[in-house]
């Protein structure tokens, strides 16, 4: 009715065609068909999840590994480093991974050495904390080629709460298991006279594939 | 524009077409089932996806698929039925990663296209004002060209008829 009342104010004449009603026979004609509905299929496609990771130090659940610096007599802020008795810490990071056309996502580690090392009660120290910045490490089993970069640098915390070590876009039709091993060698720099006593500390590394 | 125009510019288009023939979407929103959820979905390898890390390819087995495809309209004539596999699907970044292959029941002959294509399965005398036949579908993903947001993958492939002169 609208329609026609339309034509009417237009001034044609009813006994003509109005121009949609010509438009749609040709459109009939032409073969262009209302949408019609489609049987629709789908599923649930669960790819496998990417995984990663992280292994700092003794390779068991729960047990945190100790770097102890021994730092004596004569020695006290002697500017000489001081290397750790215990050992080196290994670190690995292991991401696992599927086939997929995501774009490449990033696979990253850092570390939070913001807390600093506190005075444990009792041993002398009182309130004194002496910051993370004051340690340093050496990496080795550094990649080369492909590889070079995927691993940890040598360096220094820089006490803050994520201190990137390594960041890599991991290539998306990349499918199996890449791992990132070095082993770190810490030492303590030595160059602060500090109140005598027992200090203690934690840092925590994080790693990522986003 | 006066209608004598009008009927002018109609007889014109006719005549530009005579002869053509169109592929026209057939309706088959009468079908007894429409949304299908494939119940397996494996690795190329026959594991659980979820579980294959080293899958390549997705296999989604929909099971034998009941169609009933409107045809009233074009009984009598002679025509060809045509799968229309769609070339944009959402989380699939090239056509070619989705390919369908299929068996026919009694009218649709088996069959196989990639995304993108239009693969003929019947083709006689239109007899019935209805069609009604299955396949037994399987869509075949290739991982590396999926970007899928979630888990979810869904496709809308539909039928074309096209009568023949």
């Amino acid at each position: 009715m609208e329609l026609r009342r339309a034509g009417d104010l237009h001034g044609r004449s009813r006994r003509h065609p109005p121009a949609w009603r010509l438009l749609a026979v040709t459109s009939l004609l032409l073969g262009v068909s209302a949408d019609v509905a489609a049987v629709f299929t789908w599923a649930n496609v669960a790819v496998p999840r990417r995984q990663v990771t992280l292994r700092i130090g003794t390779n068991t659940t729960g047990v945190i590994d100790n770097v102890v610096f021994d730092v004596t007599g004569a020695n006290v802020g002697s500017g000489t480093a001081v290397t750790a008795g215990s050992g080196d810490i290994f670190v690995q990071v292991t991401v696992r991974k599927p086939v997929t056309g995501n774009p490449a996502r990033a696979q990253s580690l850092t570390v939070n050495s913001s807390a600093g090392l506190t005075c444990v009660g009792g041993s002398g120290c009182g309130t004194t904390v002496i910051p993370f910045t004051t340690i340093s490490w050496d990496s080795v089993v550094q990649e080369g080629g492909t590889y070079a970069n995927w691993d940890v640098p040598s360096g220094t915390f820089t006490g803050a709460a994520a201190q990137t070590l390594y960041t890599n876009n991991v290539n998306p039709a990349f499918e199996g298991v890449m791992d990132s091993i070095n082993t770190l060698t810490f030492r303590y720099a030595n160059t602060v006279v500090y109140p005598s006593g027992n200090y203690t500390g934690r840092v925590v590394f994080t790693a990522a594939s986003l | 524009m006066r209608w004598r125009m009008r009927l002018a510019a109609v007889a014109l288009c006719l005549g530009t077409t005579s002869g053509a023939t169109f592929a026209q979407r057939l309706d088959d929103s009468a079908s007894p089932r429409q949304t299908i959820q494939a119940p397996q979905v494996h690795s190329e390898r026959g594991l659980s996806l979820a579980d294959d890390e080293q899958a390549r390819f997705a296999v989604l087995s929909f099971g034998r698929i009941e169609y009933k495809l409107a045809t009233a309209a074009y009984k009598g004539r002679r025509a060809r039925i045509d799968l229309v596999i769609p070339a944009v699907v959402r989380g699939l970044m090239a056509p070619d990663g989705l390919q369908l292959r299929w068996r026919g029941g009694r009218l649709f002959a088996d069959g196989e296209g990639r995304g993108g294509e239009r693969v003929p399965v019947w083709s006689g005398i239109v007899a019935d004002a209805w069609m009604i036949d299955t396949l037994e579908l399987t869509a075949r993903l290739e991982l590396r060209k999926l970007d899928l947001r979630d888990t979810s993958f869904g496709f809308e492939s539909y039928f074309q008829i096209e009568v023949l002169p």
